[in-house]
């Protein structure tokens, strides 16, 4: 048996990331290796954003035994955790609970969309005079990334300017993938255009490079420094067939394709899989223009589509990351905005209700198989346990390697802490 | 048994102020521990405090500190019978963990008044004793010489009984730029290195800057003369002197038409109007072209475009509403309204965002409330950011959390409501606006001046109009003369342009009053105001540095180097190659300059368009989003290789030859004509090959033209 060295283990190990292995093989060379580790992983986050607001009563936290007026036409299900059960439409990740911490004690005071997600994404209301950057944005600055992809990524956009990177500047606001369910999906500008080789590019900059000559007389700033960095980022990027492997999913098997599913957000989660696989260290999913806010006719919108589909791409996420050993270095959170109205409306809808709403938490050390604080008996205000956002984010930080503490000094000198003075939950890891 | 102690304690005390009473808790103690640091906002200052021991922020209010220092707790900061032994000095002088370090040591001036008032009882002053009204520096403004030469800084305090008191060593000294110029605790700078920056003085919740500049020389006789077109020049060129800065040279008439077309217009100039400046013999040709310029549709619709990234247009109404706002406002400028005028539509507004364009100043969130529009109408209209002190004392400036309150106030009747087709603005029926902590009702109170009287059903935002426009209104003119300036001269006299305070000083003051003034006595016209700015030598100074000027960025000694904004940028483009870009929603070539909202359009996303969701300044900043869209984007690419395009016509055309193209590309592109060696280079991938060749030879230049920096920047 050939002895493998450390450095041709670490060889093996990341070929296996970009597929050129399969699991089985890398699992049988790793097997096969001297006890010394690879490097620890560095933990990513995967943000499922389900922005719109989910409805708490029918999805994580059901309340069967509330009054009509406010109880779901969805019945509650077991879980394979005694004691905890969900929505009947999420059966795949009820056979999962083990691996998730649902907490259904989210609490805040803000019913407007932009606003709370503005809170949501910074732990602040925004302000018309600082732009706070949101977690992304932050884990981008103080993180950087290991190789030429960006370290935050959002698919299939960023949703707003709730999502970006504020007074930290444009270069860390999260880089937009489009949608990966789209026939043909590429991102944007990521190739060359026809009729352009990198021959042809090359030259191009190289008439570029004398013909900015002039400029550099007067340039005192460092601009064009920076700005010929950022074509330099951008073609090594252009240029780096594995860092743009991490954008094919067209390389996916068609049963995994399938079983994440093959809408927005399912194949947005597998993308997710592949990026953080790939080193990045945020990355956002949404459903894309589709929100969950759910005004009217919710029940079978949700029964229909959202429900469906957010247990088949969740569990699907969770068991992947699982079978390639990256559950432990992956952090998977699951939030709206707020909750909705435990009273059905006229529309046989809900509305915004930000006093109590669920979110879960899985991956990187997460204590699976726990239900963390609770709502009252039709899931209106919070009874045991409140979870603050701030709190939420600190935490995060805190897994990440980041100072919560720390403070930025705002667009207006203004100076900010980054989990504006949230403390880590003890119950989560 | 209580009784005789007190007795004792009395007979034994003396006078009755205590033994060393020359120690005042207002005008000592709290001074010394803002000036060791103790109440700055990232300590005991901060809104929590630290440690569980909360001081007010930078000593504004002295009766709270003495309760925190003397009474909560148990009073264990204080030991009256062992003075040597309290919390309040031993923790400092780090006798004890403390989490902010040594402070001070012990004997030094400020233990031993800390330690001489403790034994003294540690009193507050007596009911009626005077308190601080005002702080000064001396000198204000100085001019070092050499680096390593040193001053010395005195402050003095004026009380409420008109005494007065050098305060010097007791003040808190802050230096805003460490690498220019040093500051001891006692006022004692020293110049570190050439350049300028402001010394804060901070006592009692008061605060005065100091502006300081270094030079290495004063100017000599060999400092040479140079020529001044207006007071503009007059007040930039003085303090180029002082500063012993030389100005860089004239624009060469090339440069000169291609910026000045950028920055009023928003166009390159076609190859006619390049040609017919070039050819013009008319001394006065400059000036001539400004006044064109300056009649020029366009020039409307760059201003139209500001203002609307100021006042936010579009963001939270509907594409019809902003169309009509962005309509409105460029109306306004093709008229030249005066600023004071088009200022008091728009706060005196209401009505429909459709109907009443003006309305759509208000809505800046979407819930009107008087706070956020408070803030919002402080920093667009006055340049002065309230936001920190509508929770507590503003750390920087003089802003109390009364200040915000008494502002807001004026707006408590504005509200919002769904019409039938659109959001309306109207005003309620009166609403106390009560202060969020001491909540007593507030009435409307202008900054820095009197509460305002209003009946019920007055409209009070008539009142702030008037005081916002009028002449005295310090803020006001200074705002917009500051912004003007800065869109023409690449930087704000006052920067960042929202932030006027005593604290954050004018890089040339008196070119900023003479600015205003001028701008008020002229009818608050912006034409007039940019007509100066632009025949100003100052203006038209060359951007290419000398060896006296290379490190300026502050005093306009050169032009300064920027990126065109997005929507100059790509209309640039399209002009160039001559394909309009198309935006939803819109008639075919239509400029981005004139659209103003809606038509989200990828190109000017990620150059930087506004989303005007928050009050800012465009971030000219690369970014990757920018660079990948120019090397491998659709709008270049598309613009270049289309067909009817500039470049289709040119290699078309059986007078042009190959040279006269390459010319004609970079006259049109960068109104300058290419280097041998660009020439060269250009033509290689051309000579003696095909048209296939010939064709892609050209795209590559006319690509590499729209990515170059002289394209993309202002210069």
């Amino acid at each position: 048996m050939e002895r493998f060295d450390r450095r041709s283990f670490i060889k093996v190990g990341s070929l296996s990331l970009f597929g050129y292995l399969s699991f089985g093989d890398a699992l049988a060379l790793m097997a096969a290796a001297p006890a010394q580790s690879a490097p620890k992983r560095q933990v990513s986050v995967i943000h499922l954003w389900l922005s719109g607001g989910i409805s708490q009563i029918d999805s994580f936290d059901p309340k069967p035994d509330a009054d009509v007026k406010y109880r779901s036409q969805f019945k509650p299900i077991a879980t394979n955790v005694d004691g905890i059960q969900i929505c009947e439409h999420l059966p795949m990740l009820a056979k999962m609970a083990d691996k998730y911490c649902v907490i259904r004690s989210m609490t805040h005071k803000i019913a407007d969309h932009a606003q709370a997600m503005t809170y949501i994404m910074t732990g602040r209301e925004p302000l018309p005079t600082i732009q706070v950057p949101a977690i992304a944005s932050v884990i981008s600055k103080e993180l950087g990334s290991p190789n030429e992809l960006p370290s935050a990524i959002s698919i299939p956009t960023t949703t707003g300017p709730w999502e970006h990177a504020g007074f930290l500047g444009p270069r860390n606001n999260p880089f937009s993938a489009g949608n990966p369910n789209a026939e043909k999906y590429k991102v944007q500008d990521m190739e060359l255009p026809m009729g352009v080789e990198w021959a042809r590019m090359d030259r191009r900059r190289s008439l570029l490079n004398l013909v900015d000559d002039n400029f550099r007389r007067i340039d005192r700033s460092g601009i064009s420094e920076s700005m010929d960095a950022y074509y330099k980022t951008a073609t090594d990027l252009m240029k780096s067939e594995p860092a743009k492997k991490a954008f094919k999913i067209e390389e996916e098997p068609e049963k995994l394709r399938d079983r994440y599913g093959r809408t927005g957000f399912g194949q947005g989660c597998l993308l997710a899989r592949r990026l953080v696989e790939s080193g990045v260290r945020f990355v956002t999913v949404t459903r894309g223009l589709t929100m969950w806010d759910h005004h009217a006719s919710i029940f079978s919108l949700l029964k229909d589509d959202y429900l469906p589909d957010l247990d088949r791409s969740f569990s699907a996420l969770l068991e992947d990351l699982g079978q390639r050993g990256l559950l432990e270095s992956t952090l998977i959170i699951m939030t709206g905005e707020f909750g909705r109205t435990p009273e059905i409306n006229a529309m046989a809808g809900r509305d915004h209700w930000p006093s109590v709403f669920s979110a879960v938490v899985a991956g990187a050390g997460v204590r699976g198989g726990q239900v963390w604080g609770s709502s009252d008996e039709r899931a209106g205000f919070v009874k045991d346990n409140p979870v603050q956002i701030p709190d939420l984010l600190a935490s995060v930080y805190k897994k990440l390697g980041i100072d919560y503490q720390k403070e930025y000094v705002s667009n207006i000198g203004r100076p900010i802490k980054l989990a504006a003075n949230g403390r880590p939950l003890d119950f989560l890891f | 048994m209580n009784l005789l102690v007190v007795l004792m304690a009395a007979l034994l005390a003396g006078p009755q102020d205590g033994p060393k009473a020359k120690v005042s808790f207002v005008k000592d103690v709290v001074p010394i521990l803002t000036k060791s640091g103790c109440a700055n906002s990232n300590c005991h200052g901060s809104i929590r405090g630290q440690g569980g021991f909360k001081l007010s922020l930078f000593g504004y209010e002295p009766e709270l500190d003495y309760e925190a220092i003397t009474k909560s707790d148990n009073g264990r900061r204080i030991d009256r019978t062992n003075p040597q032994k309290s919390l309040i000095l031993m923790k400092p002088t780090y006798q004890t963990q403390h989490g902010g370090g040594e402070r001070f040591k012990i004997g030094t001036f400020e233990y031993n008044a800390l330690l001489d008032w403790v034994r003294s009882g540690a009193p507050f002053d007596t009911a009626g004793s005077p308190r601080i009204r005002s702080l000064s520096v001396t000198p204000e403004q100085v001019t070092m010489t050499g680096v390593g030469s040193i001053r010395k800084l005195s402050a003095i305090a004026t009380y409420s009984d008109g005494s007065k008191e050098d305060v010097s060593r007791k003040v808190q000294y802050s230096t805003q730029d460490e690498t220019v110029v040093e500051v001891g605790p006692q006022g004692d700078i020293k110049a570190l290195r050439p350049g300028e920056t402001a010394i804060m003085v901070r006592t009692l919740g008061k605060a005065v800057a100091a502006r300081i500049a270094v030079v290495e020389r004063p100017a000599g006789s060999d400092y040479p003369s140079v020529p001044r077109n207006n007071y503009v020049d007059e007040h930039v060129f003085t303090k180029l002197r002082r500063l012993n800065i030389v100005p860089s040279d004239l624009t060469s008439d090339q440069e000169f038409l291609r910026r000045t077309y950028l920055d009023v217009i928003g166009l390159l100039p076609t190859a006619e109007e390049s040609l017919d400046f070039f050819s013009s013999t008319d001394p006065n040709r400059r000036a001539k072209l400004i006044d064109q310029l300056l009649e020029r549709p366009e020039y409307a619709e760059v201003w139209a475009t500001r203002l609307s990234d100021l006042f936010r247009v579009g963001q939270l109404v509907s594409p019809k509403a902003a169309r009509e706002t962005y309509n409105w406002i460029r109306q306004s400028v093709r008229d030249d309204k005066p600023y004071n005028r088009f200022a008091t539509e728009l706060l005196t507004s209401s009505g429909g965002m459709v109907s009443n364009p003006t309305a759509e100043f208000y809505m800046i969130t979407s819930k009107l409330e008087p706070a956020p529009i408070a803030t919002n109408v402080s920093q667009t209209m006055l340049g002065v950011r309230l936001e920190c002190s509508r929770c507590h004392n503003h750390p920087f400036e003089k802003w109390t959390q009364d200040d915000f309150w008494g502002f807001a106030a004026f707006f408590t009747r504005v509200k919002e409501k769904l019409g039938a087709t659109q959001v309306v603005v109207s005003l309620k029926d009166n609403v106390e606006l009560q202060h969020p902590v001491t909540k007593k009702v507030l009435q409307p109170k202008v900054l820095d001046g009197d509460v305002v009287t209003a009946g019920p059903d007055d409209d009070v935002r008539e009142k702030l109009a008037a005081w916002i426009t009028a002449e005295r209104n310090p803020w006001f003119a200074r705002n917009l003369v500051n912004r003007v300036w800065k869109h023409y001269m690449g930087r704000g006299i006052v920067e960042p342009v929202d932030d006027f305070r005593v604290t954050n000083p004018p890089s040339n003051p008196e070119l900023l009053d003479a600015l205003a003034a001028d701008f008020v006595k002229h009818n608050y016209s912006l034409k007039h105001l940019s007509r100066k700015i632009l025949n100003s030598r100052t203006y038209q100074l060359s951007s290419v540095p000398n060896d006296s000027n290379r490190q300026d960025n502050r005093n306009y000694s050169t032009y300064v180097v920027r990126r065109l904004m997005a929507e100059t940028l790509l209309d640039a483009i399209s002009q160039v190659a001559g394909v309009p870009e198309m935006y939803p929603g819109y008639k075919p070539g239509t400029r981005a300059m004139t659209v103003p909202s809606g038509a989200p359009n990828y190109f000017l996303a990620t150059f930087g368009r506004l989303p005007r969701d928050t009050i800012c300044e465009r971030d000219d900043q690369p970014a990757m989003p920018q660079a990948m869209h120019l090397i491998a984007g659709e709008t270049i690419q598309s613009k270049i290789t289309a067909k009817n395009g500039t470049l289709e016509r040119l290699l078309g055309d059986p007078y042009m030859t190959d040279e006269a193209i390459v010319r004609r590309l970079f006259m049109s592109a960068l109104v300058r004509t290419p280097t041998e060696k660009e020439m060269a280079l250009a033509l290689e991938p051309i000579k003696g090959k095909g048209a296939e060749a010939r064709k892609q030879g050209f795209e590559d230049l006319l690509w590499t033209l729209l990515n170059s920096k002289d394209f993309m920047f202002n210069h």
